[in-house]
């Protein structure tokens, strides 16, 4: 009986343990994206930059940042609205645990007052 | 000899049944100890430092939302050269919706004088402020605790043409 609940226990506390270990990865992925869109937004904004040097820009930071599963599920797109640059940054972070743990669908949106406003 | 062989290893037999008897009495109270001590170590020690794990980051990244925040109102006043406190206002609201930290925005300000050109070659300093949490599960529970402010000062263009 000892042996069962031993088991029993330490299934539990594994698959909590992986669940926190799967929340602890989706929030540095949430931050790279924000991190993206930021540099993204500064990037086109500045004259000569625009949406292609933004989006280019941000491309290249979720590939430094983020890797394997989780980059190709994350994208930055981005567009010039009254007088800003926007960057809207989208990312599907699926669990580890299907079941246990939901994918996770981040939303960022980071904006730069645009210095070439044409 | 032969009777007294048979009561001496009788008598040794009794006495290991007896001690048997009361290890295994002795073991079924110990029964479960396993479980209890499990979820004392989950709750004592793994909830306490997964929460911690999980606020940790939230503090660094509503600081550099915040940052992010008073670098772009102070740009927007710099870049329009006219100080409209309304409008860095209304940018940081947005800006902190769209970077996830809307409801922990607590104020955004920009120094200088509302409505009135700002001085070429000066410079204008915007401070936002967010509020801390001290617990933080994405998704469950955030219990802001304490304020955090951060500044940031953009000069403005000594050879603008602008207002």
């Amino acid at each position: 009986m000892t042996t069962v609940q031993l088991v029993t226990a330490t299934a539990m506390a594994l698959l909590v343990f992986t669940a926190l270990a799967n929340l602890v990865v989706d929030l540095y992925a949430r931050g790279a994206v924000r991190a993206a869109v930021d540099e993204g937004a500064r990037n086109g904004a500045r004259a000569g930059g625009g949406v292609t040097a933004c989006e280019r820009r941000a491309s290249e930071v979720l590939d430094g940042l983020v890797g394997g599963r989780i980059r190709p599920r994350a994208r930055v797109t981005c567009s010039k609205v009254g007088g800003f640059v926007v960057a809207h940054g989208t990312a599907t972070l699926p669990g580890w645990v299907p079941g246990l743990v939901p994918t996770w669908s981040v939303e960022v949106t980071a904006r730069a007052t645009d210095e070439d406003p044409r | 000899m032969v009777r007294r062989g048979h009561g001496a290893r009788d008598r040794r037999g009794s006495a290991l049944k007896r001690l048997a008897r009361s290890r295994e009495r002795a073991r079924s109270r110990e029964d479960g100890y396993a479980a209890v001590e499990l979820a004392l170590g989950v709750g004592v020690l793994l909830f306490p430092i997964a929460v911690l794990v999980l606020t940790v980051p939230a503090w660094s990244e509503r600081q550099a939302a915040a940052r992010a925040v008073a670098r772009e109102i102070a740009r927007a006043a710099a870049q329009s050269g006219v100080c409209d406190p309304g409008r860095a206002a209304r940018i940081a609201t947005e800006m902190a919706d769209g970077l996830g930290i809307g409801e922990a925005l607590g104020g955004a300000t920009i120094s200088c004088a509302a409505g009135r050109p700002l001085p070429r070659g000066g410079e204008v300093t915007a401070t936002v402020t967010v509020r801390m949490p001290v617990v933080a599960i994405p998704g469950l529970v955030t219990v802001s605790a304490f304020a955090w402010t951060t500044s940031h000062r953009e000069p403005v263009d000594p050879y603008g043409s602008a207002p």
